[in-house]
């Protein structure tokens, strides 16, 4: 954090092979940045307006690009591991090419076990508008982060003044009054 | 008094949430209230029964609760905001940027990874972007220029090569030449 930059970055970076996202703590307000590797699109939501933070559980692939990549990697180091002891090459050298293709099958494995129970959608309601938070789309990381935010927006708006429960029904019968009116 | 998260399900495909609610979700805002105008008292430019309550900052107009906006401790009316104010640009208004120093440097790298002979036009362009938008306004996250000049390096030395290469040609055919001449 500088006088420049006066943000500290929050958990959670989505880097791709071209897009990304991360998301930054300000004085007044969160700064999303998202964007790719020739623009990038700023989006600032500040803490008096958030209404809600929510939380979708969900499987999410995360970037195709590490996919490929860990998958074609693992399959030439395998491949590589096999020529090289059909051809009587030095034992360290076949040796070593299949572990390197094994921690990338581990690799691969625990990427699908995350992706498909440690994922989630992270979205924040204000009063004009629902947005996607592209960079929190882990659970682990979604939920360091919503935390620290949930503490700037309980400072800045303050405590309920009074039941959430009744103020939900009491807006409900105002709306359905004026709707009548 | 705080509330916790709650922890439900989509009613219509029964997903996993965790909703947190905030006072700002009932919270009605005091601005939309917008007095109307008594004798005696300045309107607002744009409403002019409405009573004014600010100024704008870079222009003076008058403004109503409706019309004022607050950025970056100022107030701004709705046209000076549209124009981003005076120039520079106010940081806290703008909402895209083109990032010419990735640009040059994906330039100047990515042909070598995908398919050389293309850099005979795209090493020259990197050099162009990174020396024509050497001062343009880069990520609004603070960045050095080391993109720019390892694009400038970079593509400096595929030129190099490539005229290395073109070079060498040409000697070889002028030698060829010669021996046939002298056979």
């Amino acid at each position: 954090m500088t006088a420049a930059f006066p943000y500290k970055k929050l958990p959670g970076t989505r880097r791709g092979l071209v897009r990304k996202a991360v998301l930054w703590e300000g004085a007044d307000h969160i700064f999303s940045v998202t964007g790719t590797r020739f623009s990038e699109q700023y989006r600032r939501f500040y803490y008096r307006d958030i209404q809600a933070l929510v939380i979708q559980r969900c499987a999410r692939p995360g970037s195709i690009g590490a996919w490929l990549l860990t998958s074609f990697f693992c399959v030439v180091f395998a491949l590589f591991g096999k020529v090289s002891y059909t051809n009587g090459g030095p034992i360290w050298l076949h040796f070593s090419l299949w572990i390197a293709s094994l921690v990338l099958f581990l690799y691969l494995v625990y990427r699908s076990i995350v992706s498909l129970k440690y994922s989630c959608r992270c979205y924040i309601q204000t009063a004009v508008t629902w947005e996607e938070l592209p960079s929190l789309y882990r659970i682990w990381n979604a939920q360091k982060a919503l935390g620290q935010i949930r503490t700037r927006i309980t400072e800045v708006q303050g405590a309920w003044a009074g039941d959430p429960q009744a103020l939900a029904e009491e807006t409900t019968e105002q709306k359905r009054a004026n709707r009548l009116n | 008094m705080r509330t916790d998260p709650v922890n439900t399900a989509c009613p219509a495909c029964l997903a996993n949430l965790t909703i947190e609610v905030f006072p700002a979700l009932f919270r009605t805002n005091a601005k939309t209230e917008v007095q109307a105008l008594a004798e005696g008292e300045a309107s607002c430019y744009e409403h002019r029964s409405k009573r004014a309550v600010g100024l704008c900052s870079h222009c003076g107009r008058f403004l109503c609760g409706l019309c004022e906006v607050e950025v970056g401790g100022n107030v701004w009316c709705p046209e000076c905001l549209g124009t981003g104010g005076s120039r520079p640009k106010l940081a806290a208004l703008e909402t895209s940027r083109t990032l010419y120093d990735s640009i040059a440097l994906i330039l100047a790298t990515w042909p070598l990874f995908i398919f050389f002979y293309v850099s005979v036009f795209t090493a020259p362009a990197a050099i162009y972007v990174a020396v024509r938008y050497w001062n343009a306004p880069s990520s609004l996250v603070p960045r050095n220029k080391w993109r720019q000049i390892a694009a400038i390096l970079i593509a400096g030395a595929q030129l190099l090569l490539i005229a290395a290469v073109i070079v060498a040609i040409i000697m070889s055919f002028n030698a060829a030449g010669r021996r046939t001449s002298g056979q």
